[in-house]
């Protein structure tokens, strides 16, 4: 792998934003590795949580936008709870998420979806093309979770099950889990209805509109 | 003792037994719950990684409601407890944002109330040892693991509900119930909370690695407080085994239900057959329900 460091990309707005998005001093950190050796999900990553922040003090964007490690995070605040440092790591995986997010946003980005190209795809074929993109598929998840949250108020789970297999491509997981879940009565079909719905939507109407305000 | 009750997503479904016996619990405690009126999601992860100022604003909504009631939020989730209180913390800290957010959820909330999770209300509010009076049937014998998850215990220092590394909050409610809480070092290891619906993989291998500690811990069922936690180390089971060719057998009870039955509360009330892994061998053999009760 091959990095370009440079002064500028060190001292680039992105470096800033971070900062001041995760209200953390990236700089301060001293590579000591807690934070991944505490990780859980630290071996599934591509970098691990102390070289993401080594990579954003050197100013890589791209390199740390492109990383499956920042969609990996399972968000468990370990790695905050015990970076000697008290390095709020998660509230900075949350930052280049929201970088991420708005970026794409800026690009008119639409995850992939796979639905219209299923035609003649072998299971085992589309499984593989969708391990390898976790990163569009957690995406995809979190659309349709808050899409469901602006349309009922609430998380419709069987919806957003549904809604998320179809979004990803990934028609046929979970669906081993739902006999499971059926025979106990467990998986609720009739979303929420509630009285002041439209208040849900204006929120959701000004929390876009903020959105676009910060592009 | 009352509170505005914050059910979340999750109980209202996939971890109803969570919610059922909560509720069975706080009313034979003369807990008072008075469900928040048109509550929200809490936005969990999504809202999280996606939108700051959706995530404090989805919560805040329901906590504007429990304000004008002058009631105190009570969650049993340990993941909304933990979204509920962040968010509660960051407006309570900044006027500015609270000022945006009202504006956002067309309220007026000034951050007069807490939330707390159930087990804080039990051992604080409650207190262990008026817990203990109520014990009927107490669970002798059994040998539980209890398992906090991460986000149960890993908030910031105010909102704390107990040691970060080594919480004992639930070992010492498994005690008062009679039971014996056995020592283990993954109390607090993360199961990979909602990654199971993208990245089962992970998820399989966290929950191997947490329910082969328990078992060699001598643990013979797990309790646990979060819904997340419940369904991944539970109705993940089969596929751990599956994958790392094991015979785990290991009842995942919420905290509540075992509370219950040891409260001597009506058994119906504590969806015990809704539990993934069957309970009922277990509980038979250790004498604390009947053999018939099940068959
Ligand atoms: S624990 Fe803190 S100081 Fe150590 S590598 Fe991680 S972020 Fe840096
Ligand atoms: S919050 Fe994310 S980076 Fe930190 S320990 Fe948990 S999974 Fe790893």
């Amino acid at each position: 792998m091959k990095w370009e460091i440079s002064d500028k990309a060190m001292e680039s707005s992105f470096v800033q934003e971070v900062e001041k998005r995760s209200e953390q001093n990236v700089s301060s950190c001293y590579q000591c590795g807690k934070c991944s050796a505490g990780c859980p999900i630290c071996q599934d990553m591509d970098f691990s949580p102390n070289q993401i922040l080594r990579l954003i003090q050197m100013g890589l964007k791209d390199e740390i936008l492109a990383s499956s490690s920042i969609w990996m995070c399972a968000s468990c605040q370990t790695c905050t709870t015990r970076c000697p440092l008290k390095i709020d790591l998660a509230k900075i995986m949350d930052a280049l998420r929201i970088i991420s997010h708005m970026q794409d946003h800026q690009k008119k980005f639409k995850p992939k979806s796979f639905v219209k190209d299923l035609a003649g795809r072998t299971y085992d074929s589309l499984l593989k093309t969708l391990d390898m993109d976790v990163t569009s598929n957690l995406k995809v998840f979190a659309k349709v979770f808050l899409e469901s949250i602006r349309q009922y108020g609430r998380l419709s789970e069987v919806g957003l099950i549904l809604n998320y297999n179809i979004n990803s491509g990934f028609l046929f997981s979970n669906v081993k889990n739902c006999p499971a879940f059926l025979s106990r009565g467990k998986l609720k079909i009739k979303p929420a209805d509630l009285k002041r719905i439209d208040k849900v939507r204006r929120i959701f109407e000004k929390l876009a509109e903020l959105e676009k305000e910060e592009l | 003792m009352k509170y505005a009750y914050f059910p979340g997503c999750s109980l209202h479904a996939t971890a109803e037994e969570y919610a059922r016996s909560s509720v069975a619990v706080c009313e034979k405690l003369g807990i008072e719950l008075e469900e928040i009126e048109d509550w929200l999601c809490c936005g969990a992860t999504p809202a999280h990684i996606t939108n700051h100022l959706a995530s404090i604003a989805l919560p805040i909504a329901s906590c504007a409601w429990a304000e004008k009631q002058k009631l105190d939020v009570l969650t049993c989730c340990a993941a909304c407890s933990s979204r509920l209180k962040l968010a509660n913390q960051e407006v309570k800290e900044d006027p500015e944002l609270r000022a945006k957010v009202n504006k956002i959820i067309e309220e007026d909330y000034k951050g007069n109330i807490e939330v707390h999770h159930i087990l804080e209300v039990l051992s604080k509010k409650v207190g262990f040892e008026n817990l203990r009076e109520q014990i009927v049937k107490p669970l002798n014998g059994l040998k539980v693991a209890c398992y906090y998850g991460c986000l149960l215990t890993r908030l910031p220092e105010p909102l704390r509900l107990d040691n970060l590394e080594d919480p004992m909050v639930m070992d010492d409610l498994a005690t008062a119930m009679g039971a014996e809480a056995v020592d283990w070092p993954y109390k607090t290891e993360c199961c990979g909370a909602s990654l199971a619906v993208i990245q089962e993989q992970t998820v399989l291998r966290l929950a191997n690695d947490i329910l082969t500690i328990a078992e060699d811990s001598g643990a013979e069922c797990i309790l646990v407080a979060c819904p997340l936690c419940q369904s991944n180390l539970d109705l993940m089971q089969s596929g751990v085994n599956k994958k790392y060719n094991k015979n785990f057998n290991i009842p995942v009870f919420y905290f509540t239900q075992l509370l219950g039955l040891a409260m001597g509360i009506d058994r119906e009330k504590l969806a015990l057959s809704k539990l993934i892994v069957n309970p009922f061998p277990l509980l038979a053999e250790k004498g604390f329900i009947e053999k018939e009760a099940y068959l």
